[in-house]
């Protein structure tokens, strides 16, 4: 075993060029024999395909001391013309520029067109400083939910690396969530730029010639380098579009070849430095005229959606609303606002709305709705740096709102300006009319917890176990502790906002973005992850149907030891589906009975804990309410010792 | 409460116009999961929050409950051809049934 210049055994090497030409991996593999009887049927087979070795003797023509994989065996080529050892790859210098972008995970199911970066990661990344980990995937699904989740509470992205082709196919629905709920990710492709060298039916079929078209409606930026220096100027650049409002995912199509080649004179070319970003704020003018509207309003409403990227714009809309004593109404993307402040009128939102004369929304995604009920004369103004970048094909644009002032901006980094021109503006003698208004409002937030209080106590003691009680025995055991609830609460009717009191921005990340289902199990490996060296308390309640999704993130959790605790809302259906199926025969006058066929997941009913069990996830199945907070602390003890632990609660559809 | 249902019941059919019906609440509740009123609201009528209302304990009395069943305005509706009069008495009296749950002062996590 030798070693190349920066120290590393040239072994690695020799495996990376023994393996070299293999054409499966990832999700997308099809059985070795497909590739053997492929070939000779090929008259047009490249030489790379001519030359592979005999089947069961893949080393004999590599020379390599590392044994091979078993199927790699039968599948792999060499291409004429490659050397069998080399002393530096270019792959490793990737690996580099994605740390100097304060990348420190990336998650990955295996795939042969990113084969040097992966083999970069584990023999370079995760054993030089700064150290890298690689999350190991299922589903290139799960690996950029995982990136989503982590970004929303690091407030930075991670990567990814999934196959050319049919692993980004794989990818795509997560990378539309991430895009429509505004989060950055990196998504690195492999790509074979060069036709000869793709190799028989299955090289040709995981390559395309613009394999980024496929997500281009929804990432903010792709680009497909070219050269070793193309890379170091892509990757800091897509850094910069994910990392400036509106945060969005990037797509960077690597070819296998650039990835692999050694690097120019064995050495390092320099490494770019991370682009310091600075987010985009309001004109001045412009701010100046929207605190002149607030302030001179008698029934102002703000609202929030993605407000708060970061505790600053979670801190920036209290600041406001206290200087206007104003209404909040959180839209719930972010935690954008303390669930218990006495401004936060989330309960009240419909009337507060229908008789508002100026209504603010920060960044909101669904203006038009949220407001729809206002007065004619009601006065909108949106501030959203989306106006600023966003493509139209997909939906997630929302309807249009006319609004008497745009601001193309981001919010949070506008509040600070706003809220500095809110209080100068404010004229002493209106103080007292503002403070009476605030009274108001925390009369009206308390009256609103008392109704909460009253309808969780109905069917309290249920069985199937009420929605209501699901999430207050978990609050019971968690509200004593550093907690971090990391899934979309619509689906458990806000109980969280209504009964919990929550008022740091890791504490709610809002839910998938653009509700693609299977979103939940991967992003809260994510957020945990990113929870983790704060010693947070990482909770997540997920459906039975999202999780049924992607299951394999279970795996994940356990062999990554991710301190999660993971709660099954087993309504044991698509419940949302069921409802809006029954819409449809009430419409028809037909039987609501027969819309459960294909849309309840019973017969058999699934065994969560057992499913959580056979992918080395602890986990029990609880139906009796009165054993459901035993049952939560027993897994916040297997959370607390590093491991994640499922509760599996047969529940209530809402 | 026998006589309260049947009570009930004879109101519902003055306003359809058809004979007294003595309810059934066991009837009543196997049609409340047969016509699958639980996914919205349920399984003892308890609400699901924005997907269905409360509808019990303490039901709207038979008349009101009625007619939201019949010309609803968000759930689906259910005329006669799918529910007929004594069917709907049966639900409501299977409703009505259905004990009054503990105050919330009365459970140690909602009144913290």
């Amino acid at each position: 075993m030798g070693k190349d210049k920066r120290g590393g055994d040239v072994v690695a090497a020799d495996r990376r060029r023994f393996l070299k030409g293999a054409t499966l991996g990832g999700a997308a593999a099809v059985a070795a024999p497909l590739v053997a009887s492929a070939q000779p049927a090929d008259p047009e087979a490249a030489p790379a395909a001519r030359s592979a070795p005999p089947p069961g003797r893949p080393g004999a023509a590599a020379g390599v001391s590392v044994p091979p994989a078993p199927n790699a065996a039968a599948e792999g080529r060499i291409e004429e013309g490659e050397p069998t050892t080399q002393g530096s790859v270019a792959s490793d210098y990737m690996i580099d520029v994605l740390r100097s972008m304060g990348v420190e995970l990336v998650a990955a199911n295996p795939a042969n067109t990113f084969k040097a970066l992966h083999e970069s990661v584990v023999n370079y990344g995760m054993v030089s400083d700064p150290k890298m980990d690689l999350i190991t995937c299922n589903h290139e699904e799960i690996s950029v939910a995982i990136c989503h989740g982590y970004a929303k509470i690091a407030g930075k992205p991670m990567a990814c690396m999934v196959h050319s082709a049919v692993g980004l196919q794989h990818a795509s629905m997560a990378l539309y969530n991430a895009w429509a709920d505004r989060v950055p990710v990196i998504c690195i492709t492999g790509h074979q730029a060069d036709q000869t060298k793709r190799a028989g039916v299955v090289g040709w079929a995981h390559s395309a010639f613009d394999g980024n078209a496929l997500v281009r409606d929804f990432t903010k930026f792709d680009d497909t380098p070219q050269s070793l220096g193309h890379y170091a100027e892509a990757l800091p650049r897509a850094y910069r579009f994910c990392m400036t409002p509106p945060y969005g995912p990037v797509v960077l199509a690597v070819d296998e070849h650039l990835q692999e080649a050694a690097l120019p004179g064995d050495r390092m070319p320099a490494v770019p430095a991370r682009p310091k970003v600075s987010p985009p704020a309001g004109e001045q003018g412009a701010v100046e005229e929207v605190a002149k509207l607030l302030v001179a309003a008698e029934n102002p409403v703000l609202m929030a959606d993605r407000c708060a990227r970061t505790p600053a714009g979670l801190a920036g809309l209290v600041a406001l609303a206290e200087a206007l004593q104003a209404p909040v109404i959180d839209a719930q993307s972010r935690m954008n606002f303390p669930w218990r402040h006495p401004l936060n009128q989330r309960a009240n939102a419909r009337q507060l709305v229908g008789r508002a004369d100026v209504i603010l929304g920060l960044e909101m995604g669904d203006f038009y709705g949220a407001s729809a009920n206002a007065p004619a004369a009601a006065k909108r103004i949106s501030v959203t740096a989306s106006d600023a970048y966003l493509k139209s094909n997909y939906g997630d644009i929302g309807r249009y709102t006319a609004a008497e002032l745009s601001i193309a901006a981001d919010a949070e980094a506008t509040l600070p300006m706003l809220v500095e021109a809110v209080k100068r503006l404010t004229p002493a003698s209106r103080r007292d009319a503002l403070d009476r208004r605030g009274k108001t409002f925390a009369e009206a937030h308390q009256r609103a917890i008392e109704r909460s209080r009253i309808a969780a106590a109905v069917g309290w003691d249920d069985q199937p176990i009420s929605v209501a009680r699901m999430c207050m025995e978990l609050y019971d055991k968690i509200r004593g502790e550093d907690w971090s609830l990391v899934n979309g609460t619509v689906f458990q009717n806000y109980w969280p906002q209504q009964l919990w009191a929550a008022d740091k921005h890791h504490q709610y990340i809002g839910d998938a973005g653009a509700y693609g289902l299977g979103y939940l199990p991967g992003a809260s490996i994510g957020a945990a992850l990113a929870n983790r060296p704060h010693g947070r308390l990482t909770v997540a309640i997920g459906g039975d149907g999202d999780l049924m999704f992607t299951p394999g993130a279970l795996w994940t959790m356990a062999h990554h030891r991710i301190p999660l605790l993971y709660v099954v809302h087993n309504n044991r259906a698509y419940h949302q589906e069921l409802m809006v199926v029954q819409q449809m025969a009430g419409r028809m006058q037909r039987r609501s009975d027969r819309c459960q066929i294909g849309t309840v997941l019973t017969d058999p009913a699934i065994d969560f804990a057992k499913l959580a069990q056979s992918l080395g996830v602890e986990g029990e199945t609880v139906t009796d309410p009165a054993k459901l907070g035993a049952a939560y602390a027993r897994a916040i003890a297997i959370v607390k010792s590093g491991r994640p632990a499922l509760v599996d609660v047969v529940s209530q559809g809402r | 409460m026998r006589m309260r249902l049947i009570a009930a019941a004879a109101s519902l059919a003055l306003l359809a116009g058809a004979p007294a019906h003595a309810a059934d609440a066991q009837n009543g509740r196997k049609l409340f999961m047969e016509h699958v009123c639980y996914s919205c609201h349920g399984t003892t009528g308890a609400g699901g929050g924005a997907a269905g209302p409360k509808i019990a304990p303490g039901p709207l009395p038979l008349a009101a409950f009625a007619r939201q069943l019949r010309h609803p305005n968000r759930m689906p509706p259910y005329t006669e051809k799918l529910l007929t009069d004594a069917e709907v008495a049966d639900i409501h009296a299977w409703l009505s049934s259905l004990p009054a749950g503990k105050a919330p002062s009365q459970i140690p996590l909602l009144a913290k």
